[in-house]
């Protein structure tokens, strides 16, 4: 099947008339022009059969009645979701509550080890050569040398 | 020798219809088969197609394995007039419910807009 076919130039985006491509179809093979051919087929039978819902079926407008019982339901709706939306904020601010005081706690256990490994990692697992660490640690004999 | 050229092309231009016959039934299978994907998940062991038969003729055809493990089928024929739907199923027909007309245009636009983007890019 060719796929070199000129009727692709159609843009789909715009309001699509298949009748266009059906036009360009002149000098296509015999494959481009079945599948073209089927494609307006279908693209215009279910239009047409979409008219005829619209015309026999149309989409009910909405009356009064049925207004006032949507407009409950969504009240309903929205006091059910403000108390499920409290319940949860209240949950959270539970939770919340809850991590901070775990929060201090644990501050309070690790905080000063924290601290003191702070303090000395600098010596510790260094990898400079003991004479520079020395002289480091002891800067005053290390500038004299 | 006339006779013998005229036999060729009649043979030739039945080959010709043939391979068209063959293609267009592949089109329709590949759109029946993006059709029956418009309602949802089948069920394991279920197939259902929906597809157009022809400008005012929609088919629904759906299998599934029943309870007691049978495989069953059913083929549902939407003929479109111009005072309404009628719905032919098992040799009865009725008319379709406002619901099912309304559910029927849904999936006949998602449908077109489906098979022209997903099977007739390249000439739409």
């Amino acid at each position: 099947m060719s796929t070199t076919s000129t009727v692709g130039d159609v843009q789909p985006e715009r309001a699509y008339d298949p009748r266009v491509a059906m036009e360009q179809l002149a000098g296509l093979d015999n494959a481009t022009r079945v599948t073209s051919e089927r494609f307006v087929f279908a693209w215009e039978g279910a239009g047409e059969c979409m008219e005829i819902v619209d015309t026999v079926y149309p989409e009910a407008p909405v009356s009064n009645e049925a207004a006032g019982r949507i407009a409950t339901y969504a009240r309903e709706a929205n006091k059910a979701s403000q108390s499920e939306h409290q319940a949860a904020v209240a949950g959270h601010q539970s939770t919340v509550a809850q991590f901070a005081v775990d929060g201090s706690a644990l501050r309070a256990e690790y905080s000063a080890p924290q601290e003191a490994q702070t303090a000395a990692a600098p010596l510790q697992g260094s990898s400079l050569h003991p004479d520079v660490l020395d002289a480091l640690t002891n800067r005053s004999g290390w500038m004299n040398n | 020798m006339a006779v013998l050229k005229k036999l060729m092309g009649g043979l030739s231009a039945q080959k010709e219809a043939q391979r068209k016959a063959d293609l267009y039934r592949k089109l329709l299978h590949h759109e029946a088969k993006i059709g029956g994907e418009l309602f949802g998940p089948v069920a394991p062991g279920g197939r259902r197609e929906f597809f157009c038969l022809d400008k005012r003729t929609w088919v629904w055809h759906e299998e599934w394995i029943d309870q007691n493990g049978q495989h069953q089928y059913a083929t549902t024929r939407y003929d479109f007039r111009p005072n309404g739907i009628v719905k032919s199923q098992n040799g009865q027909y009725r008319q379709v419910t406002y619901q099912e007309a309304r559910n029927l245009r849904n999936a006949m636009s998602m449908y077109r807009e489906r098979i022209k983007n997903e099977l007739y890019s390249f000439v739409a």
